[in-house]
């Protein structure tokens, strides 16, 4: 039996989310688990395996850069990968947060390919890593 | 552009919450814009609403507020930045976007001119070129940088801001158990807020158990360390200085505390923290303690300074969670209360809320309407089982389960109707910009106080609401408060007031609209309301002033007249009347010529569903909205006399006018017998809200019913009186009577009963005895 790939979604937008989320569904085999902001995704993470962490940058309290900085930080989840997505690539926030430690940003919105393509080369990079 | 296509109704409706929350944040910005300092989070959130919203319109694809939002966050981001200056001609364009915004939205997938927005774009183009790029060059000392390093571009602007201003700098450091993370968090922060502003929160993980995390919570203050050390004292958080005060930036080290707390216990517990404002007998802290269940050990750990456990923090975050949610405030634990604020704490989480499509409210409520009538059916058919001889224990079960079902569907059709109410607050944020508009327009300087925004309403009639109070609104802007000059030299305050109160009042919302402004004059009202024709000179000399008055929304008063001389209020009340009549809702005004006008709206809490008296007249029937009702009496025929042409009884020492609903509609019976003619009993239903009361003279009183209002069809919906149909027991449609028209009927115009009632047997006032029956009625079965 083949078990889906867990994705954590942190946006603060429902109807980003619900957008991103369908669209996460539909390429791959993926739960998508959703939350609306910093500290949610705090509570989420001890309780899933993700394969991934897609998450904002720009949202109240705890900021995409303190998230990934957080994630770093975690026994658990310090390897899994996380991309940012974010309206403004060229924003100093998105650096910071690649500075922190995120693996990859794309920009809103996205398309399934661009973000398959992200994920596969993030996948690269990791394998490259190991080896 | 690519604004075609259906826009997607979750978009819309996020987009226009955000929107909403704009608006409002300016709102409040606008009424902060003479403070010596704006609230840095206002304006943070602003930009951070319209960076959702651009985030957002970017991926369904809704090109032009993509575009304005996008200019907009710009601009946003250097006002928050403080690279541009807040004042009014900012507040102008941003206000300007929300306009534009809305109707960008109300444009999307509906064909028509498209909404321009090039010019607003440069006005925003222009605000974002004014902003200086010079970085402030504070130098951020005593600072982690791998905490520096993941602030937002923003939070480090308000690090040095606080830092530039002279205020201290503050870690707090607080554990919190995961499960109760966000009220943890919301209880710590609105304490910390009142001492200053919260930077940001830094989480890190706690090594040593899974379902823990730590905090890290900078914070810009003036206030001393050991006054914010014993205010989150109760929630086991403990307090760092991290900067000395700009002046003294010759020795970083000297008089900071290391960020990392090595100089301090370095993992510092509860307890510690409550010592660490080592004022160490600080009194707030002593109060907290000994309120919480396991005060003693925690007092305990105070003194101990570095002994407690994480178990021992946990209990007391615990504790504060449940005190904060399930207990009502008790004695010295609740020390956050009198700072204000932090008592309600934001349990509801936007994520936990669904957006439900209003038909799709309707229809539930539909069904719940003919399960009402199926209820009813049952209720006959039991009177008929119950007529059958040896049913009566059959009968007996039955009627129990019919109470069961009876109770439960009540409780259904409540639930959906709850679900249906939202908050005035809606209409009143758009009123608050209009206000600001048209007072900056008309050059007023007007100051708008809201209550009662809570105030919770059906959906339909808030949406309804909306351009009646619109319309109040401009009048009491443009008519009612005077210029400045004209105030002055009346002894007010240049600053004119409007007052916008929503309130509950039995089932009943009131919403009133009060200016302090010139007041109506009713010696000039009466004059127009002669020469309009509205009312003969002879007569008008009879009328009180606030008959007089009430001519303000006569159909036709919308006279230039008015509108020029110094009393012009009349624009459009009429239409605000209908409106208002529409939704089974009535309109009063109080006036004090110099003083003001207040204008109060008494509408039901919902339309959707009414409970309903049902009458028969000439072989007719119709409900009555019940909340209109005062009571239904039976009378004899005798009693009713002829005051000046008009049918009229007498009601303990009170005269009051009967209408006959069967004339008003010019009905006659299917049969003209002349059985009903010898009927010598009637019933009067008496109707009316507060002064204005009148008898419907009906033949029959059907009894009490649940109805569901259902919007007519475009036949009826111009035929004065009638509010909607519903239907009752047996399938029948029946027409709901709209009261406050009828009233209005058989009082505004005093000319209005038709002659051809026919005269009373006598002419004398003689004192007839009536019999009340209460509001209930007798029910007859036919």
């Amino acid at each position: 039996m083949v078990t889906a790939e867990q994705v954590l979604l942190v946006e603060d937008s429902s109807a980003v989310r619900d957008f991103v989320s369908a669209m996460l569904e539909a390429v791959g085999d993926y739960e998508v688990v959703e939350v609306g902001n910093g500290f949610d995704a705090l509570r989420a993470l001890p309780r899933g395996n993700y394969a991934f962490i897609v998450s904002d940058v720009n949202m109240p309290d705890v900021n995409g850069i303190e998230l990934t900085r957080f994630v770093r930080q975690s026994p658990r989840h310090k390897r899994t990968p996380i991309i940012i997505i974010s309206t403004d690539a060229a924003h100093p926030d998105v650096q910071r947060a690649l500075a922190a430690g995120a693996n990859a940003f794309l920009p809103k919105p996205f398309t399934a390919e661009q973000f398959l393509a992200t994920v596969a080369s993030i996948r690269d990079a990791a394998n490259r890593s190991v080896e | 552009m690519t604004d075609g296509g259906r826009p997607s109704s979750e978009f819309l409706s996020e987009a226009q919450e955000i929107i909403e929350s704009f608006s409002r944040n300016l709102l409040a910005l606008d009424a902060q814009s003479s403070a010596p300092e704006l609230d840095p989070e206002l304006l943070n959130s602003a930009f951070r609403a319209v960076h959702t919203l651009k985030g957002l319109a970017a991926l369904f694809g809704a090109g032009s507020i993509t575009e304005l939002s996008h200019a907009l966050e710009s601009a946003l981001d250097g006002l928050r930045l403080g690279r541009i200056q807040v004042d009014r001609d900012s507040l102008d364009v941003l206000f300007e976007s929300v306009e534009t915004f809305q109707a960008l939205l109300a444009g999307l997938g509906r064909d028509g001119p498209a909404v321009e927005i090039r010019g607003l774009l440069e006005r925003i183009g222009e605000l974002t070129e004014e902003q200086g790029h010079d970085r402030p060059d504070t130098t951020l000392v005593g600072l982690d940088p791998s905490v520096l390093g993941v602030l937002t571009e923003y939070e480090e602007h308000r690090l040095r801001e606080t830092i530039r201003l002279g205020r201290r700098l503050f870690r707090v450091h607080a554990s919190f158990s995961l499960i109760a993370i966000d009220v943890g968090i919301e209880a710590i922060k609105g304490k910390l807020k009142t001492f200053g502003e919260v930077i940001t929160y830094l989480p890190s993980a706690d090594a040593s158990a899974d379902d823990r995390i730590d905090l890290d919570i900078l914070l810009g203050s003036e206030a001393e360390l050991d006054a914010i050390a014993s205010g989150v004292a109760g929630d086991g958080a403990a307090v760092f200085e991290l900067n000395p005060l700009p002046d003294s930036t010759g020795a970083p080290g000297s008089k900071t505390s290391d960020p990392k707390g090595k100089d301090k216990p370095s993992r510092p517990s509860g307890g510690a923290s409550r010592s660490s404002g080592t004022a160490g007998a600080s009194r707030p802290a002593g109060t907290s303690r000994a309120a919480t269940a396991d005060g003693a050990s925690r007092a305990a750990g105070a003194e101990g300074s570095r002994s407690s456990s994480p178990a021992t923090r946990s209990a007391s975050v615990e504790d504060r969670v449940g005190d904060d949610t399930s207990f009502p405030p008790h004695g010295g634990g609740r020390v956050e209360t009198e700072e204000g604020g932090t008592t309600e704490l934001s349990l509801r989480s936007l994520s936990r809320t669904v957006r439900v499509d209003l038909s799709r409210l309707d229809s539930l409520m539909n069904l719940i309407g003919e399960l009402a009538v199926v209820q009813a059916n049952f209720a006959s058919t039991l009177d008929d089982l119950r007529a059958q001889p040896g049913t009566a224990d059959v009968a007996r079960e039955f009627q129990a389960h019919l109470r069961t079902m009876d109770r439960k569907l009540s409780l259904l059709q409540q639930g959906v109707l709850e679900v249906r109410m939202v908050p005035l607050g809606q209409v009143f944020d758009k009123l608050a910009r209009v206000v600001r508009r048209l007072g900056r327009e008309a050059d007023k300087e007007i100051r708008l106080n809201i209550s009662g925004a809570e105030t919770e309403l059906d959906k339909l009639i808030v949406e309804e609401l909306s351009d009646p109070l619109m319309h109040m609104i401009r009048n009491a802007v443009d008519h009612g408060i005077e210029s400045r000059e004209e105030r002055m030299s009346a002894g007010k305050s240049a600053v004119g007031t409007i007052e916008l109160r929503a309130f509950q009042k039995g089932n009943r919302v009131v919403i009133e609209v009060e200016d302090d402004g010139r007041g109506l004059d009713w010696r000039q009202i009466r004059r127009t309301a002669v020469r309009r024709g509205l009312v003969t000179d002879l007569e008008s000399r009879e009328l009180g002033m606030q008959q007089v008055v009430d001519f303000i929304f006569a159909p036709g008063f919308t006279t230039r007249e008015t509108a020029t001389a110094t009393s012009g209020r009349g624009v459009g009340m009429d239409v605000v009347k209908t409106n208002i009549s529409r939704l089974s809702g009535m309109i009063d005004v109080d006036t004090v010529l110099g003083k003001g006008t207040k204008f109060a709206i008494t509408l039901p809490v919902t339309l959707a569903i009414i409970q309903a008296l049902v009458i028969e007249t000439a072989g007719h029937t119709f409900c009555i909205p019940l909340n209109s009702v005062l009571e239904s009496i039976m009378v004899h025929r005798r009693q009713i006399h002829t005051v000046e042409g008009h049918e009229v009884i007498s009601l303990r020492e009170k005269t009051l006018p009967l209408l006959h609903v069967s004339r008003l509609f010019d009905l006659r019976r299917p049969s003209e017998n002349h059985e009903r003619e010898v009927e010598q009993r009637i019933y009067v239903v008496i109707v009316g809200l507060a002064q204005h009361k009148v008898g419907l003279v009906v033949d029959e009183l059907l009894g009490q019913q649940d109805v569901v209002i259902k919007p007519l069809g475009r036949a009826l919906r111009s035929v004065p009186g009638i509010a909607g149909a519903t239907e009752i027991s047996g399938g029948r449609t029946v027409l709901l009577l709209d009261v406050s028209t009828l009233v209005e009927e058989a009082l505004a115009k005093p000319d209005a009963p038709p002659g051809r009632s026919g005269f009373g047997r006598d002419g004398s006032t003689r004192e007839g005895s009536s019999r009340p029956f209460g509001s209930e009625g007798p029910s007859h079965a036919h």
